[in-house]
């Protein structure tokens, strides 16, 4: 409103208007402001705005005061980190603050790592009655266990007792379930068999932790783990000391507090949280021992499985009340699809008798492991788990696979496939805990091949379907039997063989044979990638990795090579595959990974031509016959890979199943009449999430990476803006959306107007402004847009960019690689408009401009998947650096904000590890040791230079097998 | 039962209902906040409940009825608040202030003393204009009041309430652009 003259008239006019318009009906609101606008616009466009402010909620207020500035209840003088730890612990920040104690996250300076250093309010302190509470910690602190958050340290600071755990970026159980609700029976299942496990371990240390609960359980990737083992042990201990020696004249305040909250007896304290307490407890029986665990154990099954504790009530006596003396509902009554078995044991966990309960934590452990009816210890994370072949699977399959029969009617077509689709049975063939990938087929559709990492590193394994027994062809002897963009695996054309791809990542690749039974490898082709026989078994067609990846066609054992194809350098040829008439080869082709299609050549020569049309992440081409070729490929908007079907007589494309499950490989066996056709996949359901590792003097072992606790899904790309917050790149459902971090939220800020995209964004240095490239089938465009999602615009439109680019220190320019021609080159471009000024001739990606920005180091020409680093001034002058080669995949190098030094992602396929490199002197230093099995992807290093925040992926993979009926 | 919290009974000021009402809030929210453990939050509802079954069971001579203690115990919550909030500000040096808006969701833990003085200070320039409004919005912001109990405490009906509650966030919006 317009304020008028006299605020007393200014209230009194927006007043009698609110009056005016909360009066009036909703539809008739609109002609109302028609009059009392008569007709002036501003006054209308002033009438609107108040309009929507009557609908819009009041955040601030919609909460009540206490709730919504509870921080004012905290005792101000527990505000402080005490300063007698300073020299042990740099203090980060204050994470969590309650009526007990202040958490604060803080770096050991002594052994480098994140601690959470949990400070005992000084009122309580006071009340606990000092050392009693100290000595109950230390001897939880000789606890150690894999399901038990260790005890670090603790101590006396200035009155206060303080301990220090590791710092978890896990979520709680408790943050679990108010993200996901209820969790899956086999995630429950996982959770209460390490949480028993710590309990078991605890119990026979003679220590009870009397607050069992999910905010006491974090999960840690692929474990639960169990925090403040004795701390309510402690306090019950300190305060019953204090109330023993009523001296003590602070101990009066808290005393009555204890009198207020909790029911107390002459025996005993009380102490827990009402919704977990076994009755035992809540009496304050002094006998209270480990069975008062168990029954909080049933508590917390009870909640993860019905989403809601056994006993919930307006108030605590209610709570309490239940406890003592109600029945609880039993859990299948709130959630039916609970094992019988498993009912039956969270019921038991419950009984009011203590020694009606199961009587040890390893009892639990066993009935438990029991239900999960597997004793191996190896599992997939419990944050998602790949759980794809599902009966829902299945008959997804067999909808979509109606669904295209309809398709193909309308597209006049090949019924006999529809047909064979809408009959087609799947199964699941493998159950390896971990990846496996590249499936391959005999002709004979008898044996699959595949890679797994079932033993930490890939191998090839061998399977004859139906047998379920695998033999491991290589244990470990081939250190990069993976590599995502090529076959790596297969059989020979009689399916007696099985070849493998044998590579250093920095040697050319070639392939080995050996007997499908077991056997030794052989060298076999000493220059090839991998190896596709023909139908007939009569010969043979491989690809090189020298320039423009050659094809060649030989005699089945290799003689008497013929180059039918090859490309222009910095494009690759991969996937070869014959049509069932043997008269030609497909192929992918483009620049891997992303800038892919199918396509083909006739063996006895011609011109090669394209035959699919998506320029994505495009593999494995299988001719189901002569007119139908299935293969893999994201799609436009980013999403998948899905498996695809293309009638190569109409140019009928069209996804074949239509699951969340992600298709990474298919194959299939021969058509020979009578007999069912056997297809293999690799289907994944991949968990990627973003991952810190701090840098630090020594090597960051595994132990201190954490993953960033977020709302989001498959959560990846992190780039750092400089006014601290976070921007990353997540899924909700679809296609990739720019997200941004600041302080403990996540809001999503910007979508691609259509398109994925690529690579990760780059945030201006004032921090204002991202940019991204995105990715279209034809052409890929620049895009700039403010921080908060306003004001999208596109940025030399001329430019057919790739990946992500890089914004110059002093605001002015972006750096990022453009397809010029058939190659890829490094382009600076004005931020406000202006022509884009190529900056490196020769082939070039992946800018980084440096922070003090003198040098943009880029990737040369990729051989396989490595690229040389190299560096060019601003204004196009080459720029030595020392030698260093990286793998291709997401980012590999960012600088240290010093801009002297660069981390670069060093090692193997899926044993990766982060260095950094001088730049002048060329010195290495290892910063990581991460636990090897998941591939590393896009990262970026804080502004502080303290820590590496980095994507990983874990494919969650396993080998299905496809069976369609005979034609 | 309209009624009007000015007017009390002889025996029996509104200062000193306040006040008793005052200390005990205080100690219910201590008590609690000293067993909540870390980041959790305290029910104002619950609080305000248990103060008025201990003040009600103790003296029930002093108290109208329900209405008048959740009046009263509104505003002792905004006093408690409020104080608080100025304990933590004299102990705080120096500092920007940030304006606040109703659209805040989530106020850092070091500004909350300020932010909730500035609303303190907004409020008391709508009560200048717009008493009731005003007393809605401390009787469900402060006193953590459902639509019922501030109806039954104001001797308006529930549709009064939710209509004043939607032109108090109006109005209140305006007052702190001011």
């Amino acid at each position: 409103m317009t304020p008028g003259p006299d605020p007393t008239d200014r209230w009194s006019q927006l007043s009698s208007l609110l009056d005016t318009l909360l009066e009036t009906p909703l539809e008739q609101r609109a002609q109302v402001i028609g009059q009392l606008s008569h007709g002036d616009p501003a006054r209308r466009a002033e009438l609107e705005r108040l309009l929507a402010e009557i609908d819009r909620e009041a955040p601030l207020i919609d909460a009540p005061a206490a709730e919504r500035f509870g921080a004012l209840f905290d005792d101000p003088t527990a505000a402080g980190f005490p300063e007698v730890l300073a020299e042990r612990y740099r203090l980060s920040r204050e994470i969590g603050r309650g009526g007990m104690a202040t958490v604060y996250l803080a770096r050991d300076l002594r052994h480098g790592r994140d601690v959470a250093v949990k400070v005992v309010s000084p009122m309580l302190a006071s009340a606990l009655g000092g050392d009693r509470f100290l000595r109950e910690i230390e001897i939880v602190a000789n606890l150690r266990h894999p399901h038990i958050v260790p005890l670090f340290d603790s101590g006396s600071a200035g009155g206060s007792p303080y301990y220090v755990m590791p710092f978890e970026t896990g979520l709680s159980l408790r943050q679990r379930l108010a993200r996901d609700g209820p969790l899956p029976i086999d995630d429950a299942v996982t959770v209460l068999r390490d949480v028993s496990d710590a309990l078991a371990h605890a119990h026979e240390h003679g220590i009870v932790h009397r607050d069992i609960k999910p905010d006491n359980v974090m999960l840690s990737g692929r474990h639960a783990m169990v925090t403040d083992f004795g701390v309510a042990k402690a306090i019950v201990a300190g305060s019953t000391e204090a109330r023993l020696a009523p001296t003590d004249p602070n101990a009066s305040v808290e005393a009555r507090a204890e009198a207020d909250t909790a029911p107390t007896t002459t025996q005993g304290v009380a102490f827990g949280t009402p919704a977990y307490m076994a009755p035992e407890q809540i009496v304050g029986d002094p006998q209270i021992d480990h069975r008062a665990d168990i029954y909080a154990v049933g508590t917390l099954a009870y909640e993860l499985l019905a989403g809601r504790p056994p006993f919930v009530g307006a108030t605590r006596d209610d709570v309490l009340a239940g406890h003592l003396s109600r029945a609880p509902a039993p859990v299948t009554t709130r959630r039916a699809d609970v094992p019988a078995s498993l009912a039956a044991l969270v019921m038991a966990c419950l009984a009011k008798d203590p020694s009606d309960r199961p009587q040890t934590a390893n009892e639990l452990v066993e009935r438990l492991e029991r239900i999960a009816g597997r004793g191996r210890t190896e599992r997939a994370p419990l944050e998602r788990r790949a759980r794809w072949l599902t009966a829902t699977a299945v008959l997804t399959l067999i909808a979509a696979a109606a669904f295209l029969i309809e398709r193909q009617r309308a597209a006049g077509p090949n019924a006999s496939w529809s047909a064979r689709w809408a009959l087609a049975r799947v199964e699941r063939l493998t159950d390896f805990p971990g990846t496996e990938v590249d499936a391959s087929i005999s002709a004979d559709g008898q044996r699959v091949a595949f890679l797994a990492d079932r033993d930490s590193v890939f191998d090839a394994y061998v399977t004859r379907v139906g047998s379920e027994q695998f033999t491991n062809l290589t244990s470990g002897k081939y250190p990069q039997l993976l590599n995502e963009d090529v076959r790596n695996v297969g059989f020979s054309g009689d399916g007696a063989s099985t070849w493998i791809r044998v590579a250093d990542i920095a040697a050319p690749a070639s392939v080995w044979l050996a007997p499908s039974d077991g056997g030794s490898f052989r060298p076999f082709l000493r220059t090839a990638v991998m190896a596709a026989w023909s139908p007939d078994g009569s010969k043979l067609a491989y690809h090189e990795t020298t320039p423009g990846d050659p094809i060649y066609v030989a005699d089945r054992d290799g003689a008497n090579p013929r180059r039918i194809y090859v490309a222009e350098g910095g494009i690759h040829s991969h996937h070869l595959s014959w049509s069932p008439d043997g008269r030609s080869v497909f192929f992918t082709h483009g620049v891997p990974p992303n800038d892919m299609d199918i396509w083909r050549i006739p063996v006895a020569g011609g011109q090669a031509e394209r035959v699919t049309r998506h320029n994505s992440r495009v593999g494995y081409p299988v001719p189901l016959d002569d007119r139908t070729l299935l293969y893999t490929a994201t799609a436009s908007n980013g999403t998948g890979p899905w498996l695809y079907s293309l009638d190569l007589g109409t140019g009928t494309t069209q996804r074949v199943i239509t699951g969340v499950e992600h298709y990474i490989s298919i194959a299939a066996s021969a058509e020979v009449a009578g007999q069912p056709r056997r297809l293999v996949a690799t289907v994944s359901n991949p968990t990627v999430g973003l991952w810190s590792a701090p840098i630090v003097t020594g090597v960051a072992g595994e132990d201190s990476a954490r993953r960033l606790a977020l709302p989001t899904a498959r959560s990846a790309a992190p780039r750092f803006a400089r006014d601290g917050t976070l921007l990353y790149l997540a899924a909700r459902g679809g296609a990739d959306a720019v997200w941004r971090l600041a302080g403990d939220r996540a809001t999503e800020v910007w979508k691609a107007p259509d398109g994925a995209i690529d690579g990760a964004v780059a945030v201006s240095p004032d921090a204002s402004q991202l940019c991204a490239s995105v990715r279209r089938p034809e052409r890929s465009t620049l895009y700039c847009v403010s921080t908060t999602g306003t004001g999208t615009r596109p940025v030399a439109q001329s430019l057919d960019v790739r990946g992500a680019p890089s914004w110059s220190p002093d605001g002015q320019w972006i750096a990022v690689a453009a397809r010029d021609g058939p190659a890829v080159h490094v382009f600076k471009l004005p931020v406000n408009g202006g022509q884009p000024v190529r900056l490196v001739d020769s082939v070039s990606a992946n800018p980084v401009w440096s922070p003090n920005g003198k040098l943009i180091v880029y990737s040369g020409a990729s051989r396989a998947r490595i690229v040389p680093l190299k560096a060019v001034t601003p204004d196009g002058q080459p720029y030595p650096i020392p030698e260093i080669s990286v793998d291709r995949l997401g980012d590999s190098y960012r600088f240290l904000p010093s801009g002297d030094k660069l981390v670069v992602k060093l090692g193997g396929f899926r044993r990766q590890d982060f260095w950094s490199v001088d730049l002048r002197s060329g010195q290495r230093r290892r910063l990581t040791a991460l636990k090897p099995g998941e591939s590393l992807q896009r990262f970026d290093v804080s502004p502080d230079g303290k820590q590496i925040l980095f994507e990983r992926v874990r494919e969650n993979s396993d080998i299905a097998l496809i069976v369609l009926p005979p034609r | 039962m309209a009624q009007d919290i000015a007017h009390v009974n002889a025996a029996e000021s509104l200062d000193d209902l306040v006040a008793t009402a005052y200390g005990e809030l205080r100690a219910i929210a201590h008590a609690r906040l000293a067993w909540r453990g870390a980041g959790g939050t305290l029910s104002t509802t619950a609080l305000v409940h248990e103060a008025y079954l201990k003040l009600a069971g103790q003296s029930p001579s002093k108290w109208r009825d329900r209405g008048h203690f959740f009046a009263v115990a509104s505003l002792a919550m905004r006093h408690v608040l409020v104080d608080f909030a100025k304990a933590r500000e004299t102990l705080k040096r120096g500092g920007t202030r940030r304006r606040i808006t109703l659209d805040d969701d989530a106020i850092a833990v070091d500004d909350q003393a300020d932010a909730l003085l500035q609303l303190d200070e907004a409020l008391a320039r709508l009560a200048a204009s717009e008493p009731r409004l005003a007393k809605v919005v401390e009787l469900r912001f402060f006193g953590g009041l459902g639509e019922d109990e501030i109806a039954e405490s104001l001797g308006v009906t529930v549709r009064t309430v939710r209509r004043d509650w939607v032109k108090a966030r109006v109005m209140l919006r305006h007052v702190l652009e001011s």
